[in-house]
C-alpha cells in the first residue's frame, strides 16, 4: 500500500478562543474522490485552507510525506490546488485568459499555448462560448466553471474543489462530476466540499460529514445500516 | 451697456496666446511625468514595512496634498533661493514645474493606494490557492490591476493640475494666463482677452475631460468592485 497523497493526523482549528474543530484525521490515497459535507460554519473551508497550507492548524498536515505549506512554490513543483468557494476571477483578464494565466505560471506554457491549452478546459466545462468576455458579464454560474477551468488547468496531483457547483444546473453537475471522474481516473486525487449529496453521490467516493469533533465517514454508516 | 467688441485684438496677437498656450501645455506634460514618477515612489514607500521609509511617505503625501499649491509656488521662488545662496538661481518653469509636481505627486500616490487597496481580496486569495508565487501575484494580478484601477483618476488628476497651471503666472512663468495678461497691460482689452482666455482653457480642458469620462464609464463596468 502506498503512503497517502494527503494525511491529516489531530488536526484542530481554533479563531482565537473560538474552536471550530478537533481530532480531525484523514487520509486520500492517489485517485480517490473525498467528498466533505457539513452545515454552514463548521469549517470546511478552512479545513481545506489548513490542507493547501493557506492557514495554521494543530497537528498534522502532509502532502504526498511533506508538510503542507505555502511558500511560494516555484515552477514545477506544484502539488495541489485550491479552488475557491467564490469564483474570484481576475477583473483584469478575459475569462480565456483567466485560465491561460493558470498554464503561462504554473506549467512555463508560452502565452499561445497556454491559451490553447485553456481553451480546451474552457470547452469541457462548456464555457467556451464566453471565452473573450471579461469576468464582469459572465453569469454566476459561468463564472463559476470558468474558475473551476482555472483548477483543473492547474493540473495538480491533488484537487481541492470548495463548492464549485453551488451555481450549476443539474445537467451541468453531471458534467462536472464525469470531469472528475476523468481527473480521478488518471491518478489525481480530489477532495471536494460540498452541500449538494446528489454530486457526492455521482462521484462515488467516500463521504465525510465535518463536525467540531472530527470527521464523520458517512459511507461506512450507511453500509452499517443497511447490512 | 454699449461696449464694443473688438476681436482683431486677440486676433493680432494670437501669436502671443498661442505660445502661452504651449507653454501651459508642456507645463502640465512634464510636471503630470515627473509627478507620476515621484507618485509611484511614494506609493510604494508609503507600502514599506520599513518604518522611517513608511513615515516619510505618509508625511509627504499629507502636506503636500494639504498645502496650497499657490503658497508652494511662491515659496519655493522666493525663499529657496534666499537659503541656497545669492547666486542660486532656478528657472520659474522649473519652480512651476517642482511646486506642481509636489502637489500632482502626492495625490497621484494616493491615487495609487487607493487603486491597490480596491483589488478585493478574494481575487488574490485565488492566486494563492493557485500556489502562485507572491513575484507572479505581483507581476500578474496586484500591478496591472493597480495600473488599471488607478488610470481614470490619474488623468483626472491631470486635467485638474492644467487648471492649476494658471498659478505659475503668479512667479512670471509665461503660461496661458500670464501672457493674457500682459496682453490687457498693452491693449487695455480685457473683455476680449479674459473672455479668450476662458474659451481656450475650455478648448484644452473639454475633450480631455470628455475623454476621461469615458473611459471612467468603460472601467467601471469591468472592476466594478472598485
Ligand atoms: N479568518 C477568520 N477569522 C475568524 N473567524 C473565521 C475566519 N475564517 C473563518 N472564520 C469562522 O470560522 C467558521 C467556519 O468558516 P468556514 O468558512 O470554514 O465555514 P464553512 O463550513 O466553509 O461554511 P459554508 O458552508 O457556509 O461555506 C465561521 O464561523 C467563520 O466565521
Ligand atoms: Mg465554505
Amino acid at each position: 500500500m502506498p503512503d497517502p497523497l494527503v494525511k491529516l493526523e489531530g488536526v484542530s482549528k481554533a479563531f482565537g478562543d473560538r474552536e471550530l474543530f478537533k481530532n480531525v484525521d484523514l487520509e486520500v490515497s492517489m485517485g480517490e474522490i473525498v467528498t466533505i459535507v457539513g452545515p454552514s460554519g463548521v469549517g470546511k473551508t478552512t479545513l481545506l485552507r489548513a490542507i493547501a497550507g493557506m492557514t495554521d492548524v494543530e497537528g498534522q498536515v502532509t502532502i504526498g510525506g511533506q508538510p503542507a505549506q505555502h511558500n511560494g512554490v516555484t515552477n514545477g513543483n506544484h502539488r495541489l490546488c485550491l479552488v475557491t468557494q467564490h469564483a474570484n476571477l481576475w477583473d483584469h483578464l478575459s475569462a480565456l485568459d483567466n485560465v491561460a494565466l493558470v498554464r503561462r505560471l504554473l506549467h512555463d506554457e508560452p502565452r499561445r499555448t497556454a491559451r490553447r491549452a485553456a481553451m480546451r478546459y474552457m470547452e469541457a466545462l462548456e464555457v467556451g462560448g464566453v471565452a473573450r468576455q471579461y469576468p464582469h458579464s459572465l453569469s454566476g454560474g459561468e463564472q463559476q466553471r470558468v474558475s473551476l477551468a482555472r483548477g483543473f488547468a492547474a493540473e495538480t496531483p491533488l484537487l481541492l474543489l470548495d463548492e464549485v457547483s453551488s451555481n450549476v444546473d443539474f445537467r451541468r453537475r453531471r458534467m462536472i462530476a464525469d470531469a472528475l471522474l476523468d481527473i480521478a481516473k488518471s491518478g489525481r486525487s480530489i477532495v471536494l466540499v460540498t452541500h449538494d449529496l446528489e454530486t457526492a453521490q455521482l462521484l462515488r467516493g467516500r463521504t465525510l460529514r465535518l463536525t467540531p469533533d472530527g470527521l464523520d465517514d458517512l459511507s461506512e454508516v450507511d453500509t452499517r445500516v443497511t447490512s | 451697456m454699449n461696449y464694443t467688441w473688438d476681436f482683431t485684438w486677440v486676433w493680432r496677437n494670437s501669436d502671443v496666446l498661442a505660445w502661452g498656450m504651449l507653454v501651459t501645455l508642456v507645463l502640465t506634460l512634464v510636471t503630470v511625468a515627473v509627478g507620476a514618477v515621484i507618485g509611484v515612489l511614494v506609493a510604494i514607500m508609503r507600502q514599506s514595512r520599513l518604518r522611517p521609509v513608511f513615515w516619510i511617505a505618509r508625511i509627504y503625501i499629507e502636506v503636500f496634498r494639504d498645502l496650497p499649491v499657490l503658497v508652494v509656488l511662491i515659496w519655493l521662488f522666493f525663499c529657496l533661493p534666499i537659503l541656497l545662496g545669492p547666486n542660486a538661481s532656478i528657472p520659474p518653469f522649473w519652480v512651476a514645474v517642482a511646486g506642481l509636481s509636489l502637489n500632482f505627486s502626492a495625490l497621484q500616490a494616493e491615487i495609487i493606494r487607493a487603486g491597490y487597496e480596491a483589488i478585493p481580496v478574494g481575487q488574490l486569495d485565488a492566486a494563492s490557492g493557485l500556489h502562485f508565487n507572491r513575484w507572479q501575484v505581483l507581476r500578474h494580478i496586484v500591478f496591472p490591476q493597480t495600473v488599471w484601477r488607478s488610470i481614470a483618476p490619474t488623468l483626472g488628476q491631470a486635467v485638474n493640475t492644467l487648471k492649476l497651471t494658471a498659478l505659475a503666472s503668479f512667479i512670471c512663468v509665461g503660461e496661458l494666463f500670464y501672457v493674457t495678461g500682459r496682453l490687457i497691460q498693452d491693449t487695455f482689452r480685457p473683455l476680449e482677452f479674459y473672455t479668450t482666455l476662458a474659451l481656450l482653457y475650455l478648448a484644452l480642458i473639454l475633450p480631455l475631460a470628455i475623454f476621461v469620462q469615458l473611459f471612467e464609464d468603460r472601467l467601471s463596468k469591468r472592476f466594478r468592485h472598485a
